[in-house]
């Protein structure tokens, strides 16, 4: 591939991949196989959006990251480690790797600051004094200093969003997963959770990003996936997805978002 | 008209610790049992939420008044003695009833914690260990409060049932001085009243408490 809209700036610099998806499948218990021979490489401080309809297995495929679904077959690479051996602690591994879930499943029994203090404390058993002052910072980096002390249910989504990317950052994990991180919320507090994304993406975090926010796919993401019925469709460069998609089922994919919305981003 | 009190206060006062102390034992014994089996069928897999289910359906599908009479009289030819103390009796019988009750709403709470929960527990790289004593049970038991309350406020209630096997409880003591005194009308409704505020204050309390942390349970 010589097209210059093609190049993937981060896997040029002959960086190792900080998440190699090497082939994995992976089945419900129910038999339902979700995931067919899935590949990708997420390169260190690269932003990687995957794409697709629903039911194609993004949930299943980011999840296997972490390994809250078991995969059953292929290997994941995870820092340069097959992390599909036996042998591999699957606790260590996710407390390298933060996750952000659709609908936030923040810990209502907590306060604010606790949430964001939680993983340090129990995970990392860090001294509290030390995690919640992490926490504090954090929230201060969200925008929400003010709400430590409130319970969840007190904040609107977009603010619940942004706590629970303070609690997943706290960790300091390596890899910063995100399952549709906006698709629960009102359309008016989309652009505070995306902001807050921009901004670590920014900063060189190292992302995954499952989403139907076309625009955050084409301006912030340095490589975009798109699946469907659990395969790799087609992967690429955003201008090169976006603006030349190859196959006819991202077109397909493309112009049924533009029916529903209308929110194909050009240029 | 209340002179029966007086008169017969060594019954009355006898009956009053027994019903407290049965009761005391019974709340202790079948919450802490009740919460063991709930936990240990909602996260034993399958054989053991089968088999400890057997008797959890067979407590509540018997009459407690059948299982009293059961664990008195016929339980000791199982064990091969030939009696069993009446308190002891009750006891067993009350906690086993409503140790089956409490366990099926342990289980029903640590269930209704939604399983995206423990996946962002996992998330955060907690172990299995810390999300269900951090996450789920902190949730669970906030939402089991209002039914264990209700639970408990059915046992002292039953726990009356006891006079049956002769545990000289609070009514069985009521039904030897009414026969006695012939007084059965300013008896039995003393009776009435005190049970009335004994449950009260048990459901009042769990309220209480259950009002101060159910914002902590909403999700
Ligand atoms: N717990 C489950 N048990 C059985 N099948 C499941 C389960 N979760 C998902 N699936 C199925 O696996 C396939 C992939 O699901 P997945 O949730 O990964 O898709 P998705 O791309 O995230 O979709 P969406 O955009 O709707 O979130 C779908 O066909 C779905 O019905
Ligand atoms: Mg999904």
């Amino acid at each position: 591939m010589t097209d210059s809209l093609d190049t993937r700036k981060m896997a040029m610099s002959g960086a190792e991949p900080l998440v190699l998806l090497d082939g994995i499948s992976h089945a419900y218990p129910n038999g339902k196989v979700s995931l067919t021979e899935l590949s990708f490489a997420v390169h260190p401080g690269e932003v990687v959006c995957l794409l697709g309809p629903s039911g194609s297995g993004k949930s299943t495929a980011i999840r296997c990251v972490n390994m809250l679904e078991p995969v059953t077959a292929g290997r994941l690479v995870f820092e340069g480690i097959d992390v599909t051996a036996k042998d591999v602690n699957q606790v260590e591994v996710r407390k390298r790797v933060g996750m952000v879930f659709q609908n936030f499943e923040l810990f209502p029994h907590m306060s604010v600051l606790k949430n964001v203090a939680i993983g340090p404390i129990v995970s990392l058993k860090r001294p509290k004094a030390e995690a919640y002052d992490l926490a504090r910072e954090l929230l201060a980096k969200v925008g929400l200093s003010d709400k430590g002390d409130v319970l969840p249910s007190q904040l609107s989504g977009g603010q619940q969003q942004r706590v629970a990317i303070a609690r997943a950052l706290a960790m300091q994990p390596d890899v910063m997963l995100f399952d549709e991180p906006t698709s629960a919320l009102d359309p008016e507090m989309v652009g505070e959770v995306l902001a807050v994304m921009r901004k670590l993406a920014e900063e060189g975090m190292t992302m995954v990003v499952v989403t139907h926010e076309m625009r955050f796919a084409r301006n912030v993401a340095d490589w975009v996936v798109v699946m469907e019925d659990g395969r790799l469709v087609e992967e690429g460069t955003p201008e090169r997805i976006f603006e030349q998609p190859r196959m006819e089922r991202t077109r397909a994919f493309f112009g049924k978002l533009e029916e529903q919305d209308g929110v194909l981003p050009t240029g | 008209m209340f002179d029966v009190f007086f008169d017969y206060r060594g019954l009355f006062i006898e009956g009053l610790l027994v019903t407290l102390q049965l009761n005391a034992i019974v709340v202790v014994l079948s919450v802490a049992g009740g919460a063991l089996i709930g936990v240990a069928r909602h996260y034993g897999g399958k054989i053991v939420r089968v088999v400890l289910g057997i008797p959890v359906d067979i407590l509540r599908s018997i009459p407690l008044l059948v299982v009293l009479i059961w664990v008195f009289f016929a339980s000791p030819m199982v064990f091969g003695t030939r009696y069993i103390d009446p308190f002891v009796a009750a006891v067993i019988g009350l906690s086993l009833t409503q140790g089956a009750y409490i366990s099926e709403i342990v289980r029903g709470g640590l269930a209704s914690v939604r399983s995206t929960q423990t996946r962002a527990g996992l998330a955060l790289g907690m172990t299995r260990t810390q999300v269900v004593t951090r996450v789920v049970a902190p949730q669970a038991l906030i939402r089991m409060l209002p039914p264990i309350g209700s639970q408990v406020a059915i046992g002292i209630k039953d726990s009356t049932l006891a006079s049956v096997i002769a545990v000289p409880e609070l009514f069985r003591q009521s039904q030897i001085v009414i026969g006695d005194s012939m007084q059965p009308f300013v008896v039995l409704t003393t009776l009435m009243v005190f049970y009335f505020v004994l449950v009260m204050i048990v459901v009042r309390l769990i309220d209480m408490l259950y009002t101060r942390v159910a914002a902590r349970g909403a999700s």
